[in-house]
């Protein structure tokens, strides 16, 4: 089992090196260096020449690649000169919002898409059944930013409920730690529920999808035949395998709520990751962008890892490959 | 005399499905007395399956349906009996085991926990005993290494291995009845001839009934007391084991035997009943047989035959030939 | 000897499409879904016919009105009509989303079926490539490229192709696998069917029909990541108009809470078509599997 894991670290790396090396190369086909925007027109070729080499555009891209990644595996990401920060400060700095949102919607998917999953079937065919499979399928279907435009206005404008944007009131002048949960927790309600619903929805197929696999099987027949209850044979022996599957998802499940949260934080005005991302692309921060990147890929591929050390624990099968 | 452990009385089970109506169970009726083996036999889709299923209820309804009749066991009508009654049945005093060694078996959980499940919910024991148990039984059905095994997945055994531990399932509670649907065709013909030995064995032991479902004829003559024959959801012959393959009357039960290869008759064409096995959505009138039957009369084409018993009741018979 | 006289229903005489149209066909949710569809591509096809307005045609006087007979949805900001941009919008989400879609079929099954067939070395190689992609955060990347090469619509089409082709590699690679290793086609072999028959004759129809499933089901997903970017502004820049970037308009709250005809009715397209496309693609996935009894 150690080994299997170590296996699996071993092969993540020459991935996460490949897709830095993929961003890389993209970042370097933009026209113009990144010099060109921080140009005056009246900047001689010696000055240029001079903040070329200060930010170290005048070796090879290669080169410059090898340093990257010596870099990064100490900790050093760059410098975004629109914020005048380190990457990783201003990554440290957004990123907190992004993965509170992205916590709580994966804890809406799992404890509402998963359940649903198995009533729905478990019910197949019923009236419960077809309202689920339609509302799971309304949940992958409708666009994120017109489903946040649609709550916007019916519990923020119309009905005063939530307030609008950001994470935070302004205006709010309190020490006590409850009321600043309570005011943050209230700022998150309808961006929560926007990023999750696509992930409930998509929880819920995948969850009913398998089930409905395990429930056709022989060792249920067998489970029922040695007179156990249905809730027992449905909730410990179905979905102790039919939950095998909807493990390796979760492993992807993290770029994509990511994805979701550009999104969702441009509608909401949250500062998190996916707000600054669309700003880094919009004005050219190379640094910031290709930072950005490289961390969710980490993150992404830990996720995967995660998911597959969960999955061998799952299934007894392949824990002996 | 023999008393009677269980006793079906005009069973019909049924399947709906998109306005067709399976017949799959028709007007069946018969008995197993206590400490006997009875034999089924019949091709697939003679509804040897689904009556077997029906005796403890473990018919999916939808889309099947338990439409008449009645299943007395131990003075219980089964099919009337509530849901939490039927539960303490299974695995108790009624059990079952399956063709499908392979997937019969729950994959995630060790050989252990699924057999003390039985013993947990049947006799309230405590796991360390249930545990204990689960060993003695393996040790029953002759698995080598017992404790060893106890911690296995399903998916460290072989197919007669399963097959054991299967065996060994539904015999922990000792029950009164165990229902053996093929338990043997998916496995080796050496594998079988153990398995089908330490049936016999245990049947001694634990003093258990034993339905014996199955289409392989030799099966049937080393396990079985009694043999009923079925077709197209119907007994069409009923006797003792002996009486079945010397004298067989209905014309199906003798195109069964005589269509098993002989050596004796090597160099000759095989026997085959023409024909296919009917649609039991669509089953023709009359006598369900007539379309493959070389001696079927007009009254066979037109009215079901009734049942008749022959040589004092020892042989039970549906044929318009022996009408009188 | 008696005839057989025995009735049998057999399906055998329908051929393998047959029977899954047929299939499909009793499916009500794809059928209607699948109608709508039609009305609605073949909307955006003929709308400038239909329309007595055009894209750009501005009339300030008349910004801001509300839906009347005049405008079926009503006029934007700058006395636009929105029914005639809704469609015009379609033609390009649901081209867009066409063009994407065919590209990432052909790279994904040439890719898929060599990765299948081949196995060994080309297998691992296509494989940790798709994990690769896989393992972007879909959007990020979108939106780096196209803040390195500009958000023109071809590139578009392009980025999203080559981020979406790893997914219809691998259906296609597992349907090849389970394929392979099926007892026909080990009868083929040893009847002596060459590899070439073998492949276009047994197993492309099979994996074709599931490419279709995927194909309809990713129409779906690449008019949400285009519509969502040019929401964001990084997809197709006004003044031609798609789904999404009808929308942008919208991010002002006067917008929201009083001109509801700017931005629900795009809203509504993009939730229609992706639902329709989802619906009928899962039809059809149903259709497929011949133990699929309702």
């Amino acid at each position: 089992m150690r080994y299997y894991i170590l296996r699996r670290i071993i092969q993540i790396i020459p991935v996460l090196i490949g897709i830095i090396f993929i961003l890389f190369f993209i970042l370097e086909q933009a026209p113009g260096t990144p010099v060109s925007y921080m140009m005056h027109p009246r900047m001689t070729p010696e000055q240029k020449a001079e903040l070329e080499e200060k930010l170290g555009l005048d070796i090879p891209w290669y080169e410059r690649f090898v340093n990257y990644i010596k870099e990064a595996s100490q900790g050093n990401l760059g410098y975004s000169s629109t914020h005048k920060k380190p990457v990783t400060e201003v990554i440290g700095n957004y990123a907190g919002p992004t993965l509170l949102l992205a916590l709580v919607s994966l804890t809406i998917s799992i404890f509402i898409g998963i359940p649903a999953g198995i009533i729905s079937a478990v019910k197949q065919h019923t009236v419960i059944d077809n309202i689920l499979t339609v509302m799971s399928f309304i949940g992958i279907s409708i666009p994120s930013f017109f489903f946040g435009l649609l709550l916007l206005k019916a519990f923020a404008v119309d009905i005063q409920l939530f307030p609008l944007f950001g994470l935070k009131d302004p205006l709010l002048m309190s020490d006590n730690i409850f009321v600043k949960i309570k005011d943050i927790a209230w700022h998150l309600v309808l961006p929560s529920i926007v990023l999750g619903l696509n992930s409930t929805a998509s929880f819920m197929r995948y969850t009913r999808s398998s089930m409905l696999e395990v429930i056709k099987q022989d060792y249920i027949r067998t489970a029922r035949a040695k007179g156990l209850k249905e809730k027992t044979i449905i909730y410990r022996h179905a979905f102790r395998n039919g939950i095998i599957p909807l493990i390796t998802l979760l492993g992807f499940w993290i770029p994509l709520l990511l994805s979701g949260a550009i999104v969702t934080e441009s509608i909401f005005a949250l500062p998190g990751l996916g707000k600054i991302s669309v700003e880094a692309a919009m004005s050219r921060n190379y640094p910031l962008i290709l930072g950005i990147n490289s961390i969710l890929a980490i993150l992404t591929l830990i996720g995967s890892l995660v998911a597959d050390i969960l999955y061998a624990l799952a299934d007894p099968r392949i824990r002996y490959d | 005399m023999d008393k009677k452990l269980l006793e079906v009385k005009n069973l019909k089970t049924y399947f709906y499905s998109d306005g067709v109506i399976i017949k799959s169970v028709d007007d069946l009726s018969f008995y197993v007395n206590e400490g006997e083996t009875l034999g089924i036999v019949g091709e697939s889709g003679c509804g040897k399956s689904v009556a077997c299923l029906s005796l403890a209820r473990l018919v999916e309804t939808p889309p099947g349906k338990y439409e008449y009749g009645e299943i007395l066991f131990k003075g219980e009508d089964l099919l009337r009996v509530s849901d939490a009654r039927i539960r303490q049945i299974r695995g108790n005093d009624i059990s079952f085991i399956f063709q499908e060694p392979m997937t019969s078996l729950n994959p995630v959980f060790k050989i252990g926990r699924q057999i003390s499940e039985v013993l947990i919910l049947h006799r309230g024991i405590s796991k360390e005993e249930a545990y204990e148990e689960s060993i003695r039984m393996l040790e029953l059905v002759k698995i080598p290494n017992p404790e060893r095994v106890v911690n296995d997945y399903p998916f460290a055994l072989s197919g007669g291995m399963r097959q054991r531990v299967m065996i060994a399932m539904a015999l922990a509670c000792k029950p009164g009845l165990l229902i053996a649907d093929e338990p043997t065709s998916n496995l080796d013909v050496t594998i079988q001839a153990q398995v089908l030995d330490l049936m016999n064995e245990l049947k001694e032991k634990i003093n258990t009934s034993i339905i014996f479902i199955t289409h392989d004829l030799d099966v049937i003559a080393e396990m079985s007391d009694r043999v009923m024959v079925m077709y197209a959801g119907k007994v069409v012959e009923e006797a003792s084991t002996n009486e079945i393959l010397k004298n067989p009357r209905h014309p199906y039960t003798v195109g069964l035997i005589n269509s098993k290869p002989n050596m004796a008759k090597e160099g000759t064409r095989l026997n085959v009943i023409p024909g296919n096995v009917p649609d039991l959505s669509n089953l023709p009138p009359g006598c369900s047989f007539h379309p493959r039957c070389d001696k079927a009369m007009d009254i066979c084409k037109r009215v079901i035959p009734d049942e008749k018993l022959l040589y004092e009741g020892r042989h039970r018979i549906s044929c318009w030939l022996y009408a009188d | 000897m008696a005839k057989d006289k025995t009735n049998n229903n057999y399906t055998g005489n329908q051929s393998y499409w047959g029977q899954v149209l047929s299939r499909l066909r009793k499916n009500k949710m794809a059928m209607i879904s699948l109608y709508i569809l039609i009305i609605i591509i073949a909307l955006c096809i003929i709308i400038p016919i239909i329309s007595p307005y055009e894209i750009q045609t501005t009339n300030l006087s008349g910004k801001d009105q509300k839906p009347n007979s005049r405008h079926l949805l009503g006029t934007d900001l700058i006395g636009r009509d929105i029914f005639t941009r809704l469609f015009y919008a379609g033609r390009i989400s649901l081209g867009i989303a066409l063009a994407t879609v065919i590209i990432e079929c052909v790279i994904g099954v040439v890719l898929g079926s060599l990765s299948g067939f081949y196995g060994g070395i080309i297998d691992s190689i296509i494989m940790r490539i798709t994990e690769m992609f896989m393992s972007f955060p879909f959007m990020i990347i979108c939106i780096t490229v196209v803040a390195v090469f500009g958000n023109s619509i071809p590139n578009l089409i392009l980025v999203l192709a080559i981020l979406s082709w790893p997914n219809i590699a691998r259906i296609v690679r597992g349907q090849i696998l389970v394929l392979r290793e099926m007892e026909y086609m080990e009868a083929c072999e040893a009847l002596g069917i060459s590899d070439l028959r073998r492949i276009f004759k047994h197993l492309l129809p099979n994996v074709s029909a599931y490419v279709i499933v995927y194909a309809t089901l990713g129409m779906a997903s690449v008019i949400l990541v285009e519509t969502s970017l040019s929401f964001l502004g990084l997809g197709v820049s006004p003044p031609t108009p798609t789904w999404g970037n009808m929308i942008q308009e919208a991010r002002n709250i006067l917008i929201i809470q009083q001109k509801w005809w700017y931005w629900v009715p795009p809203g509504t397209a993009i939730f229609i078509s992706v639902m329709c496309f989802n619906i009928l693609g899962d039809g059809i996935r149903d259709a497929l599997d011949p133990k699929m009894m309702r």
